[in-house]
């Protein structure tokens, strides 16, 4: 594994592929996971597989369904869409998440007092 | 809460389809590796190395291909019935082990459910009048003429009655049949405070000399003998040569004290002979006291009740020494502690067997070492031994426990058809889910 790649916190990536799909439309779990690859630039290290767990959650809840479709090789691949009730529940974890963030970036930059 | 519950659903689903979800992820995960190799391709790899890095990059297609199943089914529900088949096959595989274990558990959990039962019919379970509390009774038996006389005389009770058992032969049935009758007086339905389930009980019109012949039933007569006839009420059925009109009948739940009676009739209808004589005192009276009246002060009520009839009827009732005593106490008072002496003896006995069972089970963890180790050294992690072990006992504890409640069923009627003396007045021993409460927590 490369040093300079960061591992995802749990739970963390339902959360990306929520938004992933919130943001870009109908999606199959391959463009998912190139997507949240290219938007981290090649930091995140994801086992594109991992995807599909995090699907399944999703679908399981309600907040993503799913229907098959021709994909762009013109092979069967299942396509994924954010529902209403998945666009409620994004928009309070992300809230949620940016509180977090902004308290971890505060508490990383205390100064060392000695 | 919604959402756990959406989810559920959706694994019970995905748990009944499992095949048809495997396939389609299967189809899925393919589409995936294509378009990855495709990728690669474009990117300039050869077809070769293309594959191989869309393999890694997707990951472990088993690893992720049994994730997938656990989240879409109900691995913890596999998991017990895959534990419960193996703890079924391993038991059948000891069989001495097995049926010494359940029957050690079967035996102590059986004996103390048992006395359980006893005690709480007996002792714990309230009697089943209205305000128990104010029921009385005495040691010595009475005449119908004393009864009526302690009614009218005493400002003691607000109602009671008295009862004789006798035997009365029911020829309704295909064949005749000896049935206990109580011969009785309206007072004791009033004294006891339960009314008739259908119908109703006797009235005081009726409780007279030449009277007319009606009837009341016991639950268990009405089921038995006239199949729970719902329009039983104003029929004739015969009793020992005359027809008696029923007018009514008792609940399940009630029984006169100390007796077991299938009909209730007037004493004074059936037995005229007896019911103006004062000289036989050969009835159990049952008295209500007034609310507020204490037992000192009926005592003290009583004496001077004994007095005025002692002076009234000298030949028939000199040296009466009437003691009121509670009902509650009356019908449990000698048995009382000699149950509670059995209890803790029975206790101990399931103790015993308590301790017997785990050194059993000890004995043989010692000699299943060797499987452990190896399951663990196979990647059995901890908690699942520890889960699988715990389903062999606890498959083990209901068997016994199963057993147990068997016997218990089985030695609680021993004990009420040996009807020791003490407990005569018990008709209504049986279990009810106290005992089986009782009876479940000794399941280790």
């Amino acid at each position: 594994m490369r040093k300079d790649r960061s591992e995802i916190l749990q739970g963390t990536l339902d959360l990306m592929v929520l938004k992933t799909l919130d943001a870009m439309g109908p999606l199959h779990g391959y463009g998912i996971a190139r997507r949240i690859e290219q938007i981290s630039q090649e930091v995140l290290q994801i086992n594109q597989g991992t995807i599909y767990a995090s699907l399944v959650r999703l679908l399981q809840k309600g907040w993503i369904s799913g229907a098959w479709g021709p994909s762009e090789n013109k092979r069967k691949a299942r396509f994924y869409s954010i529902t209403k009730r998945g666009r409620k529940q994004l928009a309070a974890k992300a809230e949620n998440w940016e509180r977090i963030a902004g308290v971890m970036g505060r508490v990383l930059q205390l100064e060392v007092r000695r | 809460m919604f959402s756990r519950l959406r989810v559920l659903v959706s694994r019970i689903h995905g748990w009944l389809t499992i095949g048809c979800l495997d396939q389609d992820f299967e189809q899925e995960l393919e589409g995936h590796m294509a378009l990855l190799t495709e990728e690669n391709i474009r990117r300039g790899l050869t077809p070769e190395e293309a594959r191989r890095d869309a393999r890694l990059r997707l990951g472990g297609v088993t690893q992720l291909r049994e994730i997938h199943r656990e989240l879409q089914g109900l691995p913890w529900l596999e998991t017990v019935v895959q534990d419960l088949r193996y703890a079924l096959r391993m038991l059948r595989k000891n069989p001495g082990f097995t049926v010494v274990a359940i029957l050690t558990l079967a035996l102590g959990i059986g004996a103390s459910t048992a006395i359980f039962t006893v005690i709480n019919a007996v002792l714990l379970r309230p009697l089943l009048y209205a305000n128990p509390q104010q029921l009385v009774t005495w040691r010595g038996n009475e005449s119908l003429l004393d009864v009526d006389d302690i009614r009218g005389q005493s400002r003691l009770f607000s109602a009671g009655g008295a009862v004789n058992a006798e035997t009365m032969d029911y020829t309704g049935g295909p064949e005749p049949l000896a049935v206990h009758a109580g011969y009785l007086d309206a007072g004791l339905f009033q004294a006891l405070g339960v009314p008739a389930m259908l119908g109703r009980t006797l009235s005081p019109e009726e409780d007279r000399l030449g009277g007319p012949r009606v009837v009341v039933l016991a639950y268990s007569f009405w089921r038995e003998c006239l199949a729970g006839d719902a329009n039983v009420v104003g029929k004739t059925i015969p009793l020992s040569g005359n027809h008696y009109t029923v007018i009514g009948v008792m609940p399940a739940a009630f029984v006169v004290p100390e007796y077991d009676l299938d009909v209730f009739v007037s004493l004074r209808v059936v037995y005229p002979e007896a019911a103006a004589y004062r000289g036989v005192h050969f009835m159990r009276s049952y008295w209500r006291l007034k609310p507020g009246v204490t037992l000192a002060q009926a005592a003290a009520g009583m004496a001077a009740v004994d007095a005025r009839l002692a002076a009234d009827y000298p030949s028939y009732d000199k040296g009466r020494h009437t003691v009121p005593v509670p009902l509650q106490q009356w019908v449990t008072g000698n048995v009382r502690s000699a149950l509670w002496v059995l209890f803790g003896a029975v206790g101990m006995v399931l103790l015993i067997a308590c301790a017997n069972f785990a050194g059993l089970l000890m004995a043989r963890t010692v000699t299943r070492r060797r499987e452990m180790v190896i399951r663990a050294t196979l990647g059995g992690g901890r908690h699942r031994l520890i889960r699988q072990a715990l389903t062999e006992s606890t498959l083990l504890a209901v068997l016994g426990g199963g057993g147990g409640l068997l016997l218990a069923n089985l030695g609680t009627r021993l004990l009420v058809a040996a009807k020791p003396a003490a407990l005569a007045h018990l008709n209504g021993v049986s279990m009810d889910p106290a005992v089986l409460l009782f009876g479940w927590p000794y399941q280790p």
